[in-house]
């Protein structure tokens, strides 16, 4: 087993190290990159959704914060993006905590839950269209051009930024792996916190911890979307879509396990792209309905989603 | 100033009537089936978009169209609960919030790529009184004795009819309702083809007064959802004030600033309420 790991590690990393070689078209290595990013963005909202099951339908909210944030930081306050990316973070982390925290304790549960996380997304938007001097209004902003730069984490090469985002979702992996109690008690805490609590498990304690871990992620997520697309605005950032998509990777991967956000993501990020490619401009949106069809068909047939499918149908032979 | 602030608040009063339908259908959907049905602004487009072409194939007027919309939005309402609500809450009902957004999802991405993103408008040419220098469209005036009389009617079947105590029954206690013989199943879909016909209503309404889009319902269901939680979800007179109130506070401070502030600050205001009174204003 441990050998397999290590074997699999070594792989990776000749593909990784070989990819510069490979002369794979950069459209290609984008929808790696996408692939990747919406995995790591629908991983932290598997944290609440899946693990405490905290269910939030709002939670682009934080991956526009953290977008917004990096470009206020670079634009405003003269960070380095490398810098911002961990600081818009760690803010829209803070603000995912404060948010969760209190309605956590105020026993929001089900529906009134999920349309606070709703109302926070709708706030949020109105409120970056509102401030236009600020934020762009709804034509939203674009980040600081360079040529290349390190500090900037602005190459001309795209394979840099395959890198950075395997870098960081090997980071959420690394953090993930080693919090096993935090899973444990997550998992507890979505059957009953009322019993988890009178079973000495500090509730609040560990909700904050998955809040934190969750906001901090997307937030990481965020950010990187910024500094790769380099533009944002409003509908994007705090829109129904990137939500849903997040909520349904997680769903048809397997809601609750480490690896089916990752194979929600790279089932789904390919059949959005060439639905889009294939479809374009004069059919758009025929990838919505196809996941939206996936999230209704995958709920009723795929409880499990396809990672428990799969973990089922082995156990059984 | 006075006087644009009266104005701001009959236009807030004439937009509280359309929220008031929107969630008295929501609260409706809510109480029985107690779940938030998120595609309730999908339906709301699709009775838009049947206003629209119905009006321009056999040039109906919006307000004449009212009851082939309603009689449609209910059929579709009763087949949505039959083929999916009630499935899923068999199969998981924390499952169903998951899958009617997927179904809203479907419905309006289906009317984006059928009849493109251009907005669409029904012109009718209408009179505008004016009083004191108030100007006040007739068709708003329309709109809010239409959507008055429908929640007089929605009243008198819920609180007089046999249906209506049927349906009071099932939300206050499904279980021993259906112990007591009622078919519970046909009571949850009345209630929901019900909430979806309250949009046909509405779009009806609407159709006159604002342009159509496929996504016109992630305009006005968030305000609906307000009010909702402003009155409590769930409680139906509570809704009907609240629904005022926050038309009259976002015509406010949206003549005074903009209307996404005043949307955010509505939205925000809502959201602290749900943290410490989750019961709603009226709430018990």
């Amino acid at each position: 087993m441990k050998l397999n790991k290590i074997l699999l590690a070594f792989l990776a990393i000749i593909f990784l190290a070989a990819f510069p070689f490979l002369n794979m078209s950069p459209y290609i290595t984008r929808i790696l990159i996408l692939c990747l990013l919406y995995a790591l963005l629908s991983s932290s909202w598997n944290i609440l959704g899946g693990y405490a099951g905290l269910i939030s339908l709002g939670h682009s909210s934080f991956f526009g914060l953290s977008a917004y944030f990096v470009y206020f930081l670079v634009e405003y306050f003269l960070f380095p993006a490398s810098i911002g990316l961990f600081v818009a973070a760690f803010l829209s982390a803070a603000i995912c905590v404060s948010l969760f925290t209190p309605a956590f304790k105020a026993k929001l549960r089900g529906p009134y839950f999920i349309l606070v996380t709703i109302l926070f997304m709708d706030v949020l938007r109105e409120l970056f269209t509102s401030f236009r001097e600020v934020t762009g209004g709804s034509f939203g902003v674009t980040f600081p051009y360079y040529e290349f730069s390190i500090e900037q984490l602005q190459f001309k090469q795209e394979y840099f930024y395959l890198y950075i985002i395997v870098c960081l979702y090997f980071f959420f992996l690394f953090l993930w792996r080693r919090s096993k109690r935090l899973q444990l008690y997550l998992k507890v805490i979505r059957e009953n916190p009322d019993i988890a609590e009178s079973y000495g498990v500090n509730v609040v304690k560990y909700i904050i911890i998955a809040a934190l871990l969750s906001g901090f992620f997307t937030g990481i997520g965020g950010s990187f979307y910024m500094i790769y697309f380099r533009v944002i605005d409003p509908a994007t950032a705090f829109g129904f879509e990137m939500s849903i998509s997040l909520v349904l990777m997680a769903t048809l991967g397997g809601r609750g396990t480490l690896v089916g956000p990752l194979l929600g993501a790279f089932v789904l990020t390919p059949i959005s792209e060439i639905l889009r490619v294939t479809l374009g401009g004069t059919y758009y949106g025929a990838h919505c309905i196809i996941y939206g069809l996936l999230l209704i068909t995958s709920s009723f047939f795929l409880p499990g989603g396809i990672y428990g499918e799969l973990n089922k149908r082995l156990r059984k032979k | 100033m006075i006087q644009v602030l009266l104005q701001a608040l009959i236009n807030g009063l004439l937009l509280g009537g359309i929220y008031a339908l929107l969630s008295l259908g929501l609260n409706l959907i809510f109480g029985v089936l107690k779940t938030i049905n998120l595609a309730h602004g999908a339906f709301l487009m699709v009775g838009m978009y049947l206003c629209y072409f119905l009006w321009e194939l056999f040039s109906v007027d919006p307000l004449m169209s009212l009851p082939i919309v309603v009689i449609a939005l209910f059929s579709l309402g009763v087949l949505i609960e039959r083929f999916i609500v009630r499935p899923a809450l068999k199969i998981s009902p924390g499952q169903l919030l998951v899958i009617i957004v997927g179904l809203s999802m479907v419905i309006e991405y289906t009317f984006l790529v059928l009849f493109s993103p251009n907005y669409r408008y029904v012109r009718i040419p209408s009179m505008v009184y004016e009083i004191f220098s108030l100007r006040i469209p007739a068709i708003r005036v329309v709109a809010l004795s239409v959507s008055i009389i429908a929640s007089v009617i929605f009243y008198y079947i819920i609180s007089k009819t046999q249906i209506g105590r049927i349906i009071r029954a099932v939300a206050l206690d499904r279980v021993r309702a259906a112990l007591l013989g009622i078919n519970t199943d046909r009571a949850y879909g009345i209630s929901y083809a019900m909430g979806v016909a309250l949009c046909g209503v509405t779009a009806c309404l609407l159709t006159p007064i604002y342009h159509i889009y496929p996504l016109v319902g992630g305009y006005f269901i968030p305000p609906a959802f307000v009010v909702c939680i402003f009155g409590g979800l769930g409680n139906f007179t509570g809704g009907l004030i609240a629904a005022f109130m926050v038309g009259v506070i976002e015509s406010i401070i949206g003549l005074l600033y903009n209307v996404e502030l005043a949307r955010a600050v509505t939205f925000a205001i809502v959201m602290a309420l749900l943290y410490f009174r989750p019961t709603g204003l009226m709430g018990e």
